[in-house]
């Protein structure tokens, strides 16, 4: 256990060192210059080379990368060359922001999606397993704002159950976060349930057929009992799609993030990739793969103790 | 084995090409495969087609509404808005096309080479896709785009790179997949080369998932190009539905119909793709089904038969004397070409304290007998009976809920592979546990106890050791007697196991059958054992049935039938197993020799 | 299997009645006084020397006094300077301040700390332009602080009112806080505890401040939304009361009864940074240029992809104001035949290449600019750029596609447009010009209104020089909800909070 661990977090190590230096080779490489992104309309020459001391730019890049990396190495990710903050506050303001968003989207998908996918499981002709395999080609094939959208002018302006658009901290008032996080959570959500859906029914049905529900059953256990066991060796088939969602949403909540205007780090990503803010971007793409990281990390150990058989291979 | 080396090799071209003929028998498939050539088509004639040049601005069709001589109107920079959807396709098609390559290029070659030589190759390019898979893609794509001043090209090959993984790990399933099949070793003491087996063997292997993977991947990608440029990020270099919807997105206030067509356009063909890949994903999915089942349902030719054959075997004892009586049972089970009989009218009894032997060879429905006898049938089987009694009283007529209620009380029942018959997700113990406190209402202590007492009594000296254990921690030998112990822990009247030493070593087996033996005569239960093996009946049985495609062609007392044989096939049957054979594929083998012995 | 179903809808259930509960029980809270403001982009920063006039007003016009504030008509008027003087030479501007006030932190607003403001806006990255040609800032007295300039500058008190002159606390401005921790004297204090940075920013009204009157809100809450369908269904829901517009919707405003604010704000159309075609021969010679400006229809581009949210006119001096001259209008009429022949006089009848610059934001000119050069012969190549590139690259191709912000002020205008080198216009070239010199020395040498009539005549000569290729400009729009009243200000991107008012 600590062996697996420990070859866990190295692993992990390992690749975020990797991604990070590779994102920052590439975006040196095609942003180069980003002054006058920075300094407005109104900059001048003198006032550019002045910025791109500052910014330390004038130095080469193997420097800068030393330079970036070894702060890094502390949690300092430098400063945003948009209003030279602390690139680790701004982060850690909008981490929360989209990790609200993206946890409770998980959550949902995964109640949500492991009902309908036992449901359909348990009948995989019934009306629902039709519904349920149309609903995933209608969510695959509309565009991404679309489902956004339709949720915002029904539910938040024609009845006005929701906010349009914002975000309320949790700390300031649970229910007027919960309030403001719905939307986008459920956007988010809708596509994550049908895939957990669909994963969760074809493994019912695939564990289904395995000679151990028969011989369970035949020992009088009654059905719900047996769907726990199928579930059981169900999960981790969907639990591994979850995960890969989880991280996918990370990176795609920017569309949601747009539409109701959450300050998350995805529209962060948006807005610093606009205006060339390296820095800025550095640091969303380590603090992604330490979540993709710990992600898998948790995954794994969840894994290991739904069929410890994993945990010894 | 040389048979199947031999064979094998042809076999899946058959099935490929009978999976593309299959998929033009679904309406579904074939539409959308209409839908997405039209698209292509449309695309790739655009200049014929479209009726006016996609780029013309006329000022005075800015947010036009649909006419005659413009049929979807005009956009915000009032330009033919059916022209420029025409040209689109082209866009769209083009891009998608470039992220499947680049998908294809890299993940195909890179899995299937992982899956085929495994090893530190397999663990580099697995770690590789993780990596990759755990990149924000988005940042990249947008430091990508700010990068090239948002190249289509550069952007799609991007995307390809992010969608590699996906490729990766099918290619590499499969791959792993067809490494364990015979015919690859076969073809490698054959002398092949690495170079052609992957070729003539992998490649062909991975075609139709990969086709599937590229229908997702098509449709992942041209969403990713309306996503791209909803965030700005794109060029207005040529006409691109994504470009469009973002047009309309802009005015959908005022003019819904300018975001309407291209997401209509977009929707429609993302939708056509999802439904050409689902639909070959069930075609794949259902071309390995027969090969499951054939087991028990052996060959279409059955289902031909037209006449309903009158019941076959006898019944022996009266119903209140049998433990277990099965008078004409028929099962059907539904499949893709049509329903096909397995049982196809068998009588049976069996009473307190006999052992019955049901002999027979795979497929000739001597376990979907005893399935039907027990309810425990699949989902898509269906049984039909004159009338099933157990323990003297008739469970046909009973609710689904009554008939429950017998098993794991009256009705014990021991598979016959030990080791896909335990939940590997939980211990030993609680398995034996779960039933003892959910059926006979134990509490936790005295279910432990009772788990314990019947683990020692099927032999198993450190029961402890053994309930705390995983059922992959222990040997199938070991793992049988737990199943055994599990059958005859609620004390059934009647237990059932279904060819309970065929996957055993021999000397297990032996003592696995004296255990049953004794265990019968202990608690006076009727046994009824499913087998191959006429050694097997030999050496426990009291009578037996021989069952051959559905019927019973023989029944009797194991002295009878062993002496004198009425059946010519029994006497083959009786004959081939007296040979060294013991290995489930030997027995199918001999009884397949028999048959055609018999019969030619 | 019902009890999993049961729980999972008894939880969404659950989730959905909190929620709603929650809202109802917000909006009863709120008072009737409070403001909230919709605008587009985040504060770029707290700190007044970095900060963008652009975007930023709404945010530090609440915390922050300015010196000197702007009218409605963009005159400079009296703020914690309650006068000004300039020595006769122009060289020596003399501001008597304002007594009794003080910064949030209890910090006294006096001439020491004019001072400390004004040397840290000077050194600002951002705000330092505007004190470029100060060369010293000195107290006289208590209540008096001058400022000597190098040279004459007649746009310096218009810049300073625009949002170059928010004075802060010394003593933030010591601790090198005011990024984090804004500290002013403004008409309201930052509450970060309700605000949620980047989503929403609320200001509390404080109990006193010298100028109540102009401040009638109670709390005043910024929200940026940078997606203008998102700031619409915001205004729908009733979570904004003002909002950053998008011509397209100005219709659906109106029927949903809002007041529409709009005055011009940019000037779109093709800027020439090789006038004197030492990179595109071509565009050195005048007739190119001016062809090229017969060839463009402004007006119905302006209707077309400038939703009619606008006024079709060749000049960069903002419509309706003192040098905007209508008769101007007609003088490159659109004539492509005359543009043809303006063509071929000058050599090229057959049109040249360029290589055009080109990002997301101008895609919707680009395919008239393409339609319409094609029309000269001129054959575009388009090179694709990030938005931030296009910023920084844009003006080293001989001419691109530009939406350039305009100012109300003139000798702010002649400034940023013709004569100092800016991102856009790298190359000012007055010198290549002689006629466009002469007029420069005019109305440098005039002062205050007088210079107004020297201006006319120069805007009339950069015209007839086809100085660049104005199409038309374009509005900023602003929605209020009834009550609500914007008055848009000509050089800021947003209005400050003294131009939003109950009414």
């Amino acid at each position: 256990m600590i062996r697996f661990t420990i070859r866990r977090l190295l692993s992990g190590i390992v690749l975020l060192l990797v991604v990070t230096s590779a994102t920052f080779f590439l975006a040196h490489l095609a942003i180069g210059d980003p002054t006058a992104g920075l300094l407005g309309n109104n900059a001048t020459p003198a006032q550019r080379a002045a910025l791109h001391e500052r910014l330390g730019l004038d130095r080469p890049i193997l420097a800068q990368y030393w330079d970036w990396f070894s702060h890094a190495l502390s949690g300092d990710f430098g400063t945003s060359w948009r209003n030279f903050q602390p690139v680790s506050d701004q982060i850690a303001l909008r981490v929360p922001v989209t990790l609200s968003v993206v946890v409770s989207a998980t959550l949902l998908a995964a109640v949500v999606g492991t009902a309908v996918g036992i449901t359909t499981g348990l009948r995989p002709g019934g009306h629902l397993a039709h519904v349920l395999k149309l609903a995933s080609v209608v969510l695959f094939a509309l565009p991404g704002f679309w489902v956004s959208l339709v949720l915002v002018m029904t539910f938040a302006v024609r009845l006005k159950w929701f906010p349009a658009v914002g975000y309320v901290p949790l700390t300031q008032s649970p229910s007027a976060w919960l309030s403001s996080i719905t939307l986008p959570s459920v956007a988010l959500a809708l596509a994550a349930i049908v895939m957990i859906a669909e994963q969760l029914r074809n493994g019912f049905v695939e564990v289904n057929r395995q000679d151990f529900v028969r011989t369970l059953r035949a020992r009088g256990l009654s059905s719900r009992r047996v769907t726990l066991h199928v579930l059981r060796n169900a999960s981790p088939a969907a639990l591994t799609v979850l995960a890969v969602m989880f991280v996918g949403l990370l990176g795609g909540a920017i569309v949601v993030e747009i539409i109701f205007n959450l300050p998350g780090i995805g529209s962060l990503t948006q807005s610093a990739s606009q205006i060339g803010d390296i820095p800025i971007l550095l640091g969303l793409t380590a603090v992604t793969v330490v979540f993709v990281v710990l992600i898998n990390f948790l995954l794994d150990l969840v894994l290991g103790w739904i069929n410890p058989k994993v945990r010894e291979i | 084995m040389t048979d199947a080396a031999l064979r094998a090799p042809g076999a899946p071209v058959r099935a490929e090409l009978s999976l593309w003929r299959r998929f033009l028998h679904r309406p579904l498939g074939v539409t959308a495969l209409a839908v997405l050539l039209l698209v292509v088509l449309t695309g790739l004639f655009a200049p014929l087609l479209a009726p006016h040049d996609p780029n013309l601005v006329d000022f005075t069709l800015t947010q036009a509404p649909p006419g005659a001589e413009h049929l979807m109107g005009g956009d915000s920079a009032g330009r033919d808005i059916f022209s420029r959807l025409l040209y689109g396709a082209r866009t769209t098609v083009y891009g998608a096309a470039i992220a499947c390559l680049v998908g294809v290029g890299i993940g195909v070659p890179a899995g299937v080479a992982a899956g085929y030589f495994g090893g530190a190759a397999d663990r580099i390019c697995s770690w590789i896709s993780d990596a990759v898979q755990s990149v924000p893609g988005m940042i990249v794509l947008l430091i990508v785009a700010a990068g090239t001043g948002a190249d289509f090209t550069v952007l799609m090959v991007t995307v390809g790179v992010f969608m590699t993984p996906g490729y990766y790990r099918i290619s590499r399933s499969r791959a792993l997949a067809v490494r364990r099949e015979p015919y690859v070793d076969a073809a490698r003491v054959a002398g092949l080369t690495h170079a052609r087996i992957l070729h003539a063997h992998m490649l062909r292997a991975v075609h139709a998932p990969v086709i599937i993977q590229s229908a997702l991947t098509a449709g992942v990608a041209m969403g990713m190009q309306t996503g791209l440029q909803f965030l700005g990020v794109g060029t207005a270099s040529a006409p691109d539905w994504g470009q469009m919807m973002n047009d309309g997105f802009r005015t959908m206030g005022t003019h819904p119909l300018i975001l309407l067509w291209p997401s209509l356009a977009l929707g429609i063909t993302i939708a056509a793709l999802a439904f050409i890949g689902s639909t070959l994903a069930d075609l794949v999915s259902v071309r390995t089904e027969p090969a499951r089942r054939r087991r028990t349902a052996p060959a279409g030719r059955h289902a031909v038969d037209a006449e309903t054959p009158a019941s076959s075997g006898a019944l022996v004892h009266t119903v209140e004397r049998s433990a277990l009586r099965i008078d004409n049972l028929r099962v059907t089970y539904a499949t893709a070409h049509g329903d096909k009989e397995v049982v196809r009218g068998v009588c049976l009894d069996v009473a307190p304290g006999e052992v019955l032997g049901i002999v027979g060879e795979s497929g000739s429905g001597k376990s979907q007998t005893m399935f039907s006898a027990l309810d425990l049938l699949s989902q898509d089987g269906r049984s039909s009976a004159d009338g099933i009694w157990i323990g003297g009283r008739e469970a046909g007529g009973l609710s689904r809920a009554e008939r429950h209620a017998l098993l794991g009380t009256r009705v014990g029942y021991v598979p016959q592979e030990p080791m896909s018959n335990l939940d590997p997700c939980y211990t030993i113990g609680h398995q034996l546990v779960e039933p003892l406190r959910a059926v006979h209402k134990l509490t936790k202590a005295q279910a432990r106890d009772r788990a314990r007492e019947v683990l020692l009594r099927v032999g198993i000296t450190d029961p402890d050791r053994v309930m705390a254990s995983y059922p992959h921690h222990v040997s199938g030998g070991m793992a049988q007697r737990v199943l055994i112990a599990g059958a005859v822990a609620g004390k059934p009247d009647l237990l059932v196991a279904d060819e309970p030493t065929t996957a055993l070593d021999v000397t297990v087996q032996a003592e696995v059958l004296e255990l049953l033996r004794e265990l019968q005569q202990e608690y006076g239960m009727a046994l009824v054992i499913v087998t191959h093996n006429f050694g097997v009946v030999a050496d426990i049985c009291d009578r037996v049935v021989v069952m051959k495609d559905g019927r019973i062609i023989e029944s009797g007392t194991v002295g009878q039938i062993f002496a004198e044989p009425a059946d010519p096939y029994t006497a083959e049957l009786i004959h081939a197993s007296q040979d060294d054979s013991e290995s489930r594929d030997d027995l199918d083998a001999a009884w397949h020799e028999a048959g055609q012995k018999v019969h030619t | 299997m019902k009890r999993i179903w049961r729980a999972s809808l008894v939880a969404v259930v659950a989730l959905a009645m909190a929620a709603c509960t929650n809202t109802a029980s917000t909006s009863d809270s709120d008072t009737p006084e409070d403001i909230k403001i919709g605008t587009l982009l985040d504060v770029t920063s707290w700190d007044p020397a970095q900060a963008d006039i652009g975007f930023d007003g709404p945010y530090l016009s609440a915390l922050y006094d300015p010196l000197i504030a702007l009218d409605d008509m963009s005159q400079p008027i009296p703020a914690l300077a309650e006068s000004w003087t300039y020595s006769k030479d122009r060289r020596t501007l003399t501001l008597e301040l304002r007594s009794g006030v003080k910064f949030s932190d209890g910090a006294v607003f006096d001439a020491d700390a004019a001072v400390q403001n004004l040397e840290h806006l000077k050194a600002g990255v951002r705000s330092g332009q505007t004190y470029a040609n100060v060369t010293g800032i000195k107290k006289v007295d208590e209540d008096t602080v001058t400022l000597q300039l190098k040279k004459k500058d007649d746009a310096l008190l218009y810049y300073m009112g625009l949002g170059r002159s928010w004075m802060a606390s010394p003593t933030a401005i010591k601790a090198k806080s005011l990024a984090t921790a804004p500290v002013g004297s403004g008409p309201y204090t930052y509450d970060k505890g309700k605000s949620s940075p980047g989503s929403e920013y609320v200001f509390t009204k404080k109990s006193e401040h010298w100028d109540k009157r102009t401040y009638p809100f109670g709390a005043v809450h910024v929200l940026p939304i940078a997606d203008p369908t998102a700031s619409f269904n915001a205004m729908l829901s009733g979570q904004l009361d003002i909002a950053y517009a998008n011509a397209t919707d100005i219709p659906r405003a109106k029927q949903q009864g809002w007041n529409v604010a709009s005055d011009v704000a940019t000037w779109v159309g093709i800027q020439f940074t090789d006038r004197t075609g030492k990179e595109l021969k071509p565009l050195g010679d005048i007739r190119v240029r001016r062809a090229i400006n017969h060839a463009f229809d402004g007006a119905a581009m302006l209707k077309s992809v400038g939703q009619g949210a606008g006024s079709a006119t060749n000049q960069v001096f903002p419509v309706g104001r003192g040098v905007y001259d209508q008769s101007l209008d007609d003088r490159y009429a659109f004539d492509m035949d005359k543009a043809r022949k303006l063509m071929a006089e000058a050599g090229y009848p057959d049109g040249f290449e360029v290589t055009m610059p080109m990002s997301s934001i101008f895609q919707p000119w680009q395919p008239s600019v393409q339609q319409t050069l094609g029309k000269l012969g001129i054959k575009v190549t388009w090179k694709n750029l990030s938005p931030a590139d296009y910023q920084k690259n844009a003006a080293t191709y001989p001419m691109f596609v530009a939406v350039l912000a305009m100012d109300s002020n003139p000798a702010a205008s002649v400034d940023s447009q013709i004569t100092s080198q800016q991102w856009f216009n790298p190359n000012p070239s007055v010198e290549d010009f002689p006629t466009v010199k002469e007029l420069v020395g005019k109305v440098e040498a005039a002062t205050g209104e007088a210079q107004v009539p020297p201006i006319r005549d120069l805007n009339e000569e950069i015209i007839e020089q086809a100085w660049n290729n104005v199409w038309y400009q374009a509005n900023n729009t602003y929605f209020s909800v009834k009550g609500i009243k914007v008055t848009p200000i000509t050089g800021m991107m947003y209005p400050t909070l003294r131009f939003i008012q109950a009414g």
